[in-house]
């Protein structure tokens, strides 16, 4: 039988500790170093919660954690592991090769627990001016907008503006209304004509 | 039956014509179509009774001219179910019959109840489902249940950034030095429980997307594990203070190691005489050595 973690909590739980439904392992783990994250899920029952574990946990670990240091009885544990897209790099590695190189992150390891007591999420906030929303949103909105641009007034590569402006040019040329120059002797008048469009649009 | 069963069965009209060749010559159309056993009939049956029917030759005797002989067959007798089953298998119903009531019943045939059936439910005091959601009765949860350990002292779904924000440095390790490993344990649960909590919380932000916050999330993160790498550190200086106190003390031939009980672990050498003025420093440096022998007592070298 694979022995579960008995952790040591030296007692912080100022609440009682309810009886034991299980046998504690024989591994102690003094000081553990990781995260369980309590994830709300609206479609389950009061007597059901959901977290994200290390990927290394086991139920009987999830379990003993639960009990050991939240006085919480899970009667019974489902698990599962969610696998991520593959993805370009990581943006915060310094190595140009890090972040040029396809990676498929770490999966996600899921738990859900069945409870004897039901627990009721607090009620979500209906004001969100503390966290300013409407001014994040309209950042990220911007950000993901001039994402990949040297700076914030140039187009993004093969928008619909860049698009227009070429087929115009193109249409002009091939219909004789353009004579083609080389835009070393003269600036072009299509050139010209952006340069127009660009203003009127600022 | 099993499904290939059914199967042989629903094909065996095919091969109708050449197995009775006379009966199939002398059934008339009005005695189709042929109810099979144990089959759905249907599509299967009426085709067979198309195939049946265009396969009679146009020449063929009518029933004012079937021999004498048929009435003798199964088959000729009008509105008979055909069956290759044994007769007495046939028998249902009747003092011979299999006695069974739910012959016929079946969920995966939708045949429905039989006739008077009696179930140990009723449609009458069902609940009404309440389609909004907004008007169902909300359960209420336990006030004093453990998973609140996952949110703050105010019990809020999540904290603003300048609720987030209010919170002060971590421990140094100067400070911790001076704390006994009872502490220093207990404090480590404090930070791993606070660490689950803004995990928590940050998690449900970025599900609402309420905003911003992530930002004092992340700098309290740090500060708790700042706390922790500082326990380390104090556990792991108080680990080699412990073996450096070892050596010396194996070291020194004024101390025995492993003294038996009863026996002084701090034997002063005979050599030594000390003068009438010096007593009082003698006397506070016996006491120095045997200090050094436990280790829970050990300062750690700064």
């Amino acid at each position: 039988m694979k022995p579960s973690l008995s952790l040591l909590t030296n007692n912080i739980n100022a609440k009682p500790i309810v009886a034991p439904h299980f046998r504690f392992g024989r591994k102690p783990i003094y000081l553990p170093n990781f995260d369980v994250t309590l994830l709300r899920t609206k479609h389950l029952p009061v007597t059901q919660a959901k977290f994200q574990v290390p990927l290394f946990f086991s139920k009987l670990d999830l379990r003993d954690y639960l009990y050991n240091c939240y006085g919480v009885r899970a009667i019974n544990i489902r698990s599962y592991v969610k696998y991520r897209r593959v993805q370009l790099g990581r943006s915060d590695r310094s190595s140009r090769h890090e972040r040029a190189t396809w990676i498929r992150p770490r999966p996600h390891k899921f738990m859900f627990i069945d409870m004897d007591r039901p627990f009721v999420w607090p009620d979500e906030p209906t004001d969100f001016e503390p966290w300013d929303k409407e001014q994040f949103e309209l950042t990220n909105e911007y950000q993901q907008k001039t994402a990949g641009r040297r700076n914030s007034e140039q187009e993004p590569r093969g928008s619909d503006e860049e698009r227009k402006t070429l087929a115009e040019q193109a249409r002009d040329l091939l219909e004789g209304r353009q004579k083609w120059k080389p835009t070393d002797s003269a600036p072009a008048q299509a050139s010209r004509k952006t340069e127009a469009r660009r203003q009127r649009r600022v | 039956m099993s499904l290939p069963a059914a199967r042989r069965l629903a094909r065996r009209p095919q091969r109708l014509p050449s197995a009775f060749p006379c009966a199939a010559a002398a059934v008339p159309a009005d005695c189709l179509p042929l109810r099979l056993l144990c089959t759905t009939g249907g599509a299967s049956a009426s085709a067979a009774s198309a195939r049946t029917t265009s396969s009679r030759s146009p020449g063929s005797p009518s029933l004012s001219s079937a021999p004498a002989s048929a009435p003798a067959s199964p088959l000729t007798s009008a509105r008979r179910a055909f069956s290759t089953a044994a007769a007495r298998l046939t028998r249902h119903r009747g003092p011979r019959g299999d006695r069974n009531a739910n012959r016929g019943v079946s969920a995966l045939r939708r045949t429905g109840l039989r006739p008077r059936q009696t179930l140990s439910v009723g449609k009458d005091g069902l609940p009404t489902p309440v389609f909004d959601a907004g008007k169902r009765a909300r359960p209420e949860g336990d006030e004093d249940h453990g998973l609140w350990g996952f949110f703050g002292e105010r019990r809020k779904c999540i904290l603003t950034p300048e609720e987030m924000n209010a919170f002060g440095r971590e421990w140094t390790v100067e400070e911790l030095r001076r704390k006994s490993w009872e502490d220093l344990h207990g404090l480590w649960w404090v930070c791993a429980r606070e660490r689950n909590r803004i995990k928590t919380d940050s998690a449900e932000r970025q599900r609402l997307q309420a905003g911003y916050g992530q930002f004092e999330a992340d700098e309290r993160y740090k500060t708790a594990l700042r706390t922790q790498k500082n326990i380390r550190n104090a556990l792991i200086e108080r680990w080699y203070a412990w073996g450096s106190a070892r050596q010396a003390a194996r070291d020194d031939p004024e101390i025995v190691m492993y003294a038996r009980k009863g026996e002084p672990a701090y034997k002063p050498s005979t050599s030594y005489e000390p003068e009438e003025a010096e007593d009082v420093e003698v006397k506070a440096e016996e006491v120095a050595p045997s200090q050094e022998r436990k280790p829970q007592d050990q300062q750690p070298r700064a």
